[in-house]
């Protein structure tokens, strides 16, 4: 079920919220936590239920092993390290199986000439994400910083179904806490939380999914084996960018304000990404909480920057390929991971030559304005690679924006000139507007564990702040209307001539 | 602490969010319903001067859905443009059925919406009878499609509940922002000089739709628009074989396509819905143009043509002896080499039209006629066919007649070898455009 249907929208959702403080206005604040349990799986369930087998058992042996693993009167029990590495392997083997399988017996075929060939494996949603909620949790239980375990929260914790299908990574000490408590809903939830939904819906319906229908030609266009001119390589690639940013961004929103309304505060995971004035700040807007998954348990444990700067450049470079092919198994996605990981020693580099240069530790307006267009034009290069079918699609479309095809290829034209200026108006959105957070003053969860998430401090001036008022509630129920009204599509059919 | 379930304000805010969503989605369904852009609620026919609607042309299969839901047809007529075009409810072997008829062929069918808009049909009234034209690519292994404009919501079966198919399918597409831009459309629209090509029983009248002023077939003339179609149909039988430089992509691994899923599969279960059901089942091989022939044999398709029409009487031959005792379903080609589909193009740059073709894909409702009487076994005194128009397909005939499709094939060759010259070069160009320059085949094309 996605959150941009119909069934979630009018009906998951609504019953939901029902039965939850239902339950929780007549006392049964412990069974609602069970309800939202079970709802959350058939959630789950309602895209196949086939794979409620697969999410329910991986629950049930993850909590086992966190029993196994939790150390007792500040002891580790006998074989908790054991334990944490079958459970660390066994569910990145659980992963590996269902994603990367074809991946690689794919390149075993190609490299070996062989002819292997697997079973058709659907890749359950959200199996990336939940994984590294898991993994992320036995590494805590092992290391101590689990205070309470109960098999209830920790099911709600994995499949809480806002966060299940796209995240954010939750991590456990963000939510146990948040579920153990008892009673109402706090103060301004509700209103925050249908709002910031709203706002999610609109960016996903509105924006993402009409800039796609101008990324998708070119880059349909190149995986044929077409060349892109100037105007429709520039126009796909930002198309792209726009509609990737909007949809996963929204995507989020929607996630943050259905947790809200059952009381329940998730990790902020995009703030104006495309504001960032270098790669490294990009990877503290984008995505914050795999970034900061990739940093705790693979970039920290691996080192760090504490073993010399060639160590660390080592070390970024290691996390981001990892974190490129986590995105899907494909080659594009090794080789994005790759580029953002050079582009991070880069800037590291960068700022570790800048003292020899004798250039100031601050930097001025125009230099933070040229960092900005740099890093939102490597950005920009990054999402054509991982967008294209594969590198030769990639690059016929790097080759369009470099002006090497000419200024109007054959591929992919038109509407091309829509598409850039459609990209362009959601672009100047997008560096100009104030975010989710800004606008509502969201800040997630309070004591979360990762103090350096981004705040609302830079609140827009007073009139563009969002308030549980009247007028606020007109135009975020409009907003609404409209959302609603675009989730279906009447689609035309032309053909021949007719 | 301060509590929601406590905070009327925050309540209230919640409430108005809603309220006015609701309100805003409510006013656009019944702005939509009202002006009815494409035809849902009153028939295309009976609007009336003044009621244009220009949203229904593009919207073929919606408008279809809901036509079948007003007229309640016993007979139904399934088909591609082709059919669209040829074949008439008001043909006297359909009226003598005295049964309601309506054609439910739309362009671009793939048999898989056939499948769905028959069980659709029967849905909504059993069904006595269905006519099912099939165009020669039909039956083939690869994978069947739908459309873009192909809303399964809309189309009721024997497991879904009418009133859960109102909601899925009448308000979706009433509260829905794409309708809201198509009322704008025809409020602004208003064109009642613009002529009705859609008939009242779901046929395109082909004499009005291609002769309208702003048509292709007028603007250029027969002759032209034919060649034109030509160049399409070359486009479409080459679009697969297009060559790629490119390597293999390591994202995938090739899966071998899902034979349930196939163009053919979907066939057998069009015959096996209709055995079950108790319905007459006809089934005809459209009668495109030799050029059509041409086209595909010189893209190397004559062989796939053929092993399709063997499969088709193996399906039919299989459901004959799943059915011992029941008359057999009728498998008529129409498809092949005959004195109707060879019919001579009229002469370069003039405007004359051809007796039996719009352009090579689409026949006339003269040619439909004659496969309705061939069909219904009707005899006409005033319409006489051709016997070499129209061969029976069995499993006795099969063979036999391919080889005379063969002989034929040879024969129109020798015929108009220019034409045939021309129209392979068509398809080398579009294989290998360096090859052969594209002013060069169309001058050949034109010189017969």
């Amino acid at each position: 079920m996605l959150f941009n249907s119909y069934t979630f929208i009018l009906a998951f959702l609504p019953l939901s919220l029902l039965i939850y403080h239902g339950l929780r206005r007549s006392g049964f604040s412990h069974v609602s936590i069970f309800a939202l349990t079970v709802l959350s799986l058939a959630f789950y369930g309602w895209w196949n239920p086939i794979y409620l087998l697969l999410i329910v058992p991986l629950i049930l042996a993850n909590f086992c092993l966190a029993h196994l693993i939790v150390p007792r009167q500040g002891r580790s029990p006998r074989g908790a390290r054991a334990w944490l590495i079958l459970g660390v392997t066994g569910n990145l083997a659980v992963l590996g199986w269902f994603k990367y399988a074809n991946f690689f017996v794919d390149n075993a075929n190609a490299l070996l000439g062989s002819e292997l060939h697997l079973a058709k494996i659907v890749l359950p949603l959200g199996i990336s994400f939940f994984t590294f909620q898991k993994i992320a949790f036995l590494v805590d239980a092992y290391r101590g910083k689990i205070d309470r375990l109960g098999l209830l929260d920790f099911s709600l914790f994995v499949s809480f179904f806002p966060q299940l299908i796209a995240g954010p990574i939750v991590h456990h000490s963000e939510v146990l806490p948040q579920f153990r408590r008892r009673g109402a809903l706090p103060s301004g939830y509700l209103a925050m939380g249908l709002t910031i939904l709203v706002i999610g819906l609109c960016k996903k319906v509105l924006v993402a999914d009409t800039l796609a229908l101008y990324a998708a030609p070119t880059f349909d266009a190149a995986a044929a084996g077409a060349t892109p001119g100037f105007v429709a390589a520039w126009s796909g690639a930002l198309a792209y960018t726009v509609q990737l940013y909007f949809d996963f961004s929204g995507y989020s929103d929607m996630a943050i304000g259905a947790a809200l309304l059952f009381g329940i505060k998730l990790p902020v995971n995009f703030a104006s990404p495309y504001k960032a004035t270098s790669i490294i700040d990009f990877w503290r807007r984008w995505h914050i909480t795999l970034s900061r998954f990739l940093r705790d348990y693979l970039y920290v444990p691996l080192g760090g920057n504490r073993l010399g700067r060639l160590r660390r450049y080592a070390n970024l470079l290691l996390t981001m390929l990892l974190g490129g092919i986590w995105h899907g198994a494909g080659w594009t996605f090794v080789i994005w991971g790759a580029l953002h990981g050079f582009y991070l020693v880069l800037n590291h580099g960068w700022r570790a030559l800048r003292p020899r240069l004798a250039l100031p530790a601050t930097t001025g307006s125009f230099e933070r304005r040229l960092g900005q267009a740099l890093t939102f034009l490597a950005v920009t290069a990054g999402w054509v690679i991982f967008r294209a079918a594969d590198m030769e699609a990639a690059r016929a479309i790097l080759e369009g924006m470099l002006g090497l095809n000419g200024a109007t290829g054959p591929a992919g034209a038109a509407g091309a000139r829509t598409g850039l200026l459609l990209a362009g108006a959601m672009l100047l959105v997008a560096w100009l507007a104030p975010n989710t957070q800004e606008l509502t003053g969201y800040v997630g969860p309070s004591g979360s564990y990762d103090a350096k998430q981004p705040a609302a401090a830079a609140r827009p001036e007073r009139e563009m702040r969002w308030r549980p008022e009247p007028r606020w509630a007109a135009a975020i129920g409009a907003a609404l209307g409209i959302a609603i009204l675009s989730l279906s599509r009447v689609s035309e059919f032309l053909y021949f001539q007719f | 602490m301060p509590r929601d379930d406590a905070n009327p304000g925050a309540l209230r805010y919640g409430r108005t969010v809603l309220a006015c969503g609701f309100a805003l989605v409510v006013g656009v369904a019944g702005f939509n319903a009202t002006v009815d852009p494409f035809c849902m609620y009153h028939d295309l026919a009976s609007v009336g001067a003044g009621a244009y609607k220009p949203a229904v042309y593009n919207r073929v299969r919606l408008y279809k859905a809901f036509q079948v839901r007003r007229l309640r047809p016993q007979i139904v007529i399934l088909g591609t443009s082709r059919v669209h075009v040829g074949l008439s409810c008001s043909q006297e072997a359909l009226v003598r059925l005295n049964e309601v008829c309506y054609n439910l062929a739309f362009d671009g069918a793939t048999t898989k919406e056939m499948y769905a808009y028959l069980r659709h049909a029967q849905s909504v009234r059993p069904l006595r009878h269905v006519v099912l034209g099939l165009d020669v690519y039909h039956a083939n292994s690869a994978p069947s499609f739908t459309r873009p404009d192909f809303d399964p919501l809309l189309l009721r079966d024997d497991h879904t509940p009418a009133w859960w198919r109102v909601i899925t399918g009448d308000l979706r597409v009433l509260a829905s922002l794409d309708t809201l831009r198509a009322s704008i459309e025809t409020l602004r629209s208003r064109h009642p000089s613009d002529p009705v090509w859609f008939a009242p029983d779901g046929q395109r009248l082909g004499e009005v739709f291609f002769h309208r002023p702003e048509d292709d077939f007028m603007r250029r003339g027969p002759r032209a628009y034919f060649e034109e179609v030509d160049r399409l149909e070359v486009g479409y039988q080459t679009a697969d074989a297009a060559p790629s430089a490119r390597k293999a992509n390591l994202k995938t691994v090739p899966s071998a396509p899902d034979p349930n899923e196939s163009s053919l599969a979907y066939v057998r279960r069009i015959v096996e819905f209709c055995r079950r059901e108790g319905i007459d089942l006809r089934i005809f091989i459209t009668p495109s143009h030799a050029h059509q022939l041409e086209i595909a044999a010189a893209a190397g398709a004559w062989p796939a043509i053929e092993n399709g029409k063997r499969a088709l009487v193996r399906l039919l031959a299989e459901d004959s002896a799943r059915h011992p005792g029941q008359p057999s379903i009728t498998l008529i080609d129409f498809s092949g080499y005959s004195s109707l589909t060879t019919e001579a193009l009229p002469p370069r740059g003039s405007r004359q039209e051809m007796k039996y073709y719009w352009d090579s894909s689409h026949f006339k409702e003269n040619i439909g006629n004659l496969v309705l009487d061939r069909l219904f076994a009707a005899t006409l005194a005033s319409r006489r066919i051709p016997s070499d128009f129209g061969v029976s397909l069995t499993p006795d005939t099969i063979e036999p007649y391919l080889a005379a499709q063969r002989v034929a094939q040879a024969a129109y060759r020798e015929r108009f070898p220019t034409t045939v010259a021309a129209l392979r070069s068509l398809v080398m160009a579009k294989r290998h455009p360096a090859a052969a320059p594209e002013a060069v085949v169309s001058a050949g094309l034109q010189t017969r």
